[in-house]
């Protein structure tokens, strides 16, 4: 289990399933091992469907306002930035990136 | 494309995890019905979010290539923007959208419904309800403005209710209250005037504020900090005024702009504002304290994704980003490559 990355739940669909998970404890439906054991699901999953599934390729371009490196964990904040897809590009003024080191999904 | 990659992504996600955990579920003996249960919340979550949903400009494209997927995001994320979807929708696809997610397209309906209907029912004497409202803000907060330094101010101390000021505009500030609540249109009236335009309970010192517009406001504030800054004695009614300015600031989404480091000081103590930059890297407190501002100031954008390489040659820093998930402006994108430059 502890070889997926688990910053995923901390994406739209992955809130979305805490919240879901949440709710369904509070109303004592499901216990909390439980919840942890759908979450941990859940980063293979997404990670499995991030890897397999998804083909798309960015570029982006952005000033740097603030980095950081610990534990094998990038955080940059980027201002400005302007991502191009392959049909579309998006722009925003600020955003926050968080990445882990590279990992094959299921390898430690 | 993106976005259409986006909701059968999410859709493989939200199966995979159904599946795979359905085992789990039987071991702790919970009831398959809770499982499901789980799945439509999450599913209606999302959907409510609505960050898988597809440009304006292409949703009959994506309702073609993805006829599965729509069912779960597309109806209810679509429910209250109905007029594109209906629109650009074809027929079939869209029947076949409509049926199996009844339960979904129906938690979403009744949250966007009321409101609609309830806006013309209640019988509003004057002009046309629907663009009513925002135009009387108007008509009120101008005089409000203009009048702010005038002798009506003094006036305003003594009454409660304002009744001169306001007078000939009555007609049209009654419509706001009228549609929400027709009973007490005379007692909320006041309220309302107060509240959009300014913070709410006028105080006696703090009235001739509430009467300022922004520039008034902001001139006013930069002046009274620089009073402050000269005068000792004066500290004590600058940080009652900073502190409404910073609430108001925050509220009409500003930045603190030329006064930030002054108010962050008096407002919130604990936002230590001078470990930016460098030394947030050679400081090992700040590195492992999560509450230094710049790196986790709340953005609403942001990329959780996997780094192949970070290099940096100067102040250009190159990285190669893979299987990232982006919440930008609102929406997902999904990438599997992202190569990005950036300039520190």
């Amino acid at each position: 289990m502890s070889q997926y990355y688990e910053h995923y739940r901390k994406s739209s669909i992955g809130l979305a399933l805490i919240d879901s998970l949440d709710e369904l404890i509070q109303s004592g439906h499901i216990n909390p091992q439980l919840a942890m054991r759908v979450l941990a699901q859940f980063d293979m999953s997404i990670a499995d469907a991030l890897s397999s599934r998804v083909r798309n390729r960015a570029n982006f371009r952005a000033h740097l306002d603030n980095y950081r490196s610990l534990d094998d964990v990038w955080t940059f904040v980027l201002s400005n930035p302007t991502f191009r897809f392959e049909h579309d590009s998006v722009t925003a003024d600020k955003v926050k990136i968080v990445a882990c080191k590279a990992r094959v999904p299921g390898e430690a | 494309m993106a976005n259409s990659t986006v909701t059968a992504v999410y859709r493989f996600v939200i199966d995979d995890v159904i599946t795979n955990v359905r085992r789990d579920f039987e071991d702790m003996g919970v009831d398959e019905t809770i499982m499901h249960e789980l799945q439509r919340s999450w599913e209606a979550k999302l959907a409510q979010s609505k960050v898988a949903a597809n440009q304006p400009s292409e949703p009959a494209a994506a309702v073609e290539s993805y006829p599965f997927e729509e069912p779960a995001y597309e109806q209810p994320a679509t429910s209250s923007a109905q007029t594109s979807s209906s629109a650009s929708a074809p027929a079939p696809a869209a029947t076949s959208a409509s049926a199996p997610a009844p339960a979904t397209s129906a938690a979403a309906h009744p949250p966007t419904l009321p409101p609609l209907p309830s806006l013309p029912l209640p019988p509003v004497p004057v002009a046309p309800p629907a663009s009513a409202p925002a135009y009387n803000y108007r008509v009120e907060q101008t005089p409000a403005a203009n009048l702010a330094n005038s002798t009506t101010l003094q006036g305003d101390h003594g009454n409660v209710g304002r009744p001169q000021q306001y007078a000939p505009s009555r007609g049209g500030i009654s419509l706001p209250g009228g549609g929400r609540n027709g009973a007490n249109n005379s007692n909320t009236n006041s309220n309302n005037n107060n509240i959009p335009q300014h913070d709410g309970p006028a105080d006696a010192e703090t009235v001739e504020l509430e009467m300022m517009n922004r520039q008034e406001l902001d001139a006013y504030i930069e002046k009274k900090i620089q009073e402050g800054k000269d005068q000792d004695g004066e500290m004590t009614f600058t940080l009652t005024m900073s502190d409404r300015a910073a609430r108001k600031m925050k509220r009409d989404g500003l930045g603190l702009g030329p006064m930030e480091g002054f108010s962050i000081g008096q407002v919130d103590g604990g936002d230590d504002d001078d470990n930016n930059g460098t030394e947030d890297d050679t400081g090992l407190g700040s590195d492992l304290d999560d509450s230094d501002g710049d790196m986790d100031e709340e953005s609403d954008n942001i990329v959780l994704c996997q780094y192949d390489k970070v290099s940096r040659t100067k102040s250009k820093w190159k990285c190669v980003l893979k299987d990232g998930i982006m919440l930008i402006n609102g929406r997902d994108y999904l990438f599997h490559k992202a190569n990005g430059d950036f300039e520190w």
